[in-house]
């Protein structure tokens, strides 16, 4: 792991260098001279600009390349001084994204298969389960049963009763107005035999006893 | 009520003077007839109260009965007084009362028997002796045949009522007929 990263920094570190001679150079020649800049869009361009006009550099462009070398180099020294820790940091972020995704999804592929078994072991035993079920919906059918006979019965006496005490008023209320009705009908009828056969001795017969009734009560 | 309670205090004037007089018995009968007048004959009772009539013709109405029923100068003041002050009405009242006051002052009691049948003279004599014994009082008895009482009789003195009626009797029956269980 350590001798990778530290084949990687020195990947990194010839690219880079390699990236500012390439791109110094091409600014060199895009610079300076205005012919210089038409000659490297030529095939030749960059190393007959680079080259007088006997094929040999002179000091001052030398020197002036010399310049911009270290002024790309510093440039460079900058961006990286200033931009390292960010771009470490973010693909640091992005790898511990990745990794904490890496481990959700690996959690959650291990509760799907958490329940992938349970479910195949439920589905193994569901006979027994639907057996349970049905024998305990029977059970209750059972009782539910029961209890409901017992609640008919109980109604049924309630009825009877009700019937019984009904019967037993209507009786009552009839002896009454059989009462009522005998009363009636006798006193009618005696009145009527009186009437028919009270003769006058009769009547001063009831008369004087009650007058001799009344005689003997006293003021 | 306020006929009663007027009807006696012109009762117990003319009872005053009647008892000075010694004319209660004619002011009774008087009183009596006068009573049954006012009350049988319609247009007496227009005549003596009506007030689509003037009073003075009202008044003039009482004197003409009273002096057709030639009855005495004091008794011909109280029934024209009665007319002049508007109490023709209370005539009826006037003679019962003036009648309960003859019968205290006398005691006497009025008394009525209500038998199915005529009663027998002896029979009517022994019930009012027997309700002078009740009663403690002379009684003036009255008879009334009523068909409905079936036999029996009923006697009426005072406030007292005696029931031997064999309707009552039948009432009573069947009343224990429908109490008895």
């Amino acid at each position: 792991m350590k001798e990778n990263k530290r084949w990687s920094k020195i990947a990194l570190s010839a690219l880079a260098l390699a990236a500012v001679i390439g791109t110094a150079g091409i600014i060199y020649a895009s610079g300076g001279d205005p012919h210089a800049a038409e000659a490297a869009g030529g095939a030749h361009g960059a190393a007959s600009s680079m080259t007088g006009p006997h094929g040999a550099l002179s000091p001052a462009k030398i020197k002036d390349f010399g310049w911009r070398v270290m002024n790309f180099a510093a440039l460079m020294i900058i961006l990286i001084k200033f931009l390292k820790k960010p771009l470490v940091d973010a693909l640091k972020g992005r790898q511990q994204g990745i990794a904490a995704e890496f481990e959700d999804l690996e959690t959650r592929r291990a509760d799907a298969e958490r329940n992938y078994k349970e479910y195949e072991g439920k589905l193994a035993g569901i006979d027994d389960e639907l057996k349970n079920m049905v024998e305990k919906a029977i059970a209750q059918g059972k009782v539910e049963k029961e209890r409901i006979i017992a609640e008919a019965n109980r109604a049924a006496e309630n009825i009877k009763r009700q019937a019984q005490m009904a019967v037993l008023n209507e009786v009552a209320e009839a002896k009454r107005r059989l009462k009522i009705e005998i009363a009636e009908q006798a006193a009618i009828m005696a009145e009527e035999i009186i009437k028919k056969n009270l003769q006058d001795a009769d009547q001063n017969k009831l008369v004087e006893d009650y007058l001799t009734k009344l005689g003997g009560l006293k003021k | 009520m306020k006929n009663d309670i007027l009807a006696k205090r012109y009762a117990k004037a003319l009872f005053v003077v009647g008892k000075e007089e010694n004319a209660l018995d004619d002011y009774a009968k008087t009183l009596k007839a006068f009573g049954e007048l006012y009350t049988t004959v319609p247009e007496v009772r227009d005549g003596l109260t009506n007030r689509m009539y003037p009073a003075d013709v009202r008044a003039k109405v009482m004197a003409e009965i009273v002096k057709n029923a030639g009855v005495s100068r004091i008794m011909g003041n109280f029934l024209n007084l009665l007319a002049e002050k508007n109490r023709a009405n209370v005539l009826p009242e006037i003679a019962a009362s003036f009648q309960a006051m003859v019968d205290v002052e006398r005691n006497v009691c009025q008394g009525l028997v209500i038998t199915a049948k005529a009663m027998e003279p002896a029979l009517l004599d022994k019930a009012k002796q027997t309700l002078e014994k009740i009663t403690g009082k002379q009684v003036v008895l009255k008879t009334q045949i009523d068909t409905s009482i079936i036999g029996g009789m009923v006697a009426k003195v005072g406030d007292i009522i005696l029931d031997g009626s064999i309707k009552t009797q039948l009432e009573g029956l069947k009343e224990s007929i429908k109490g008895s269980e």
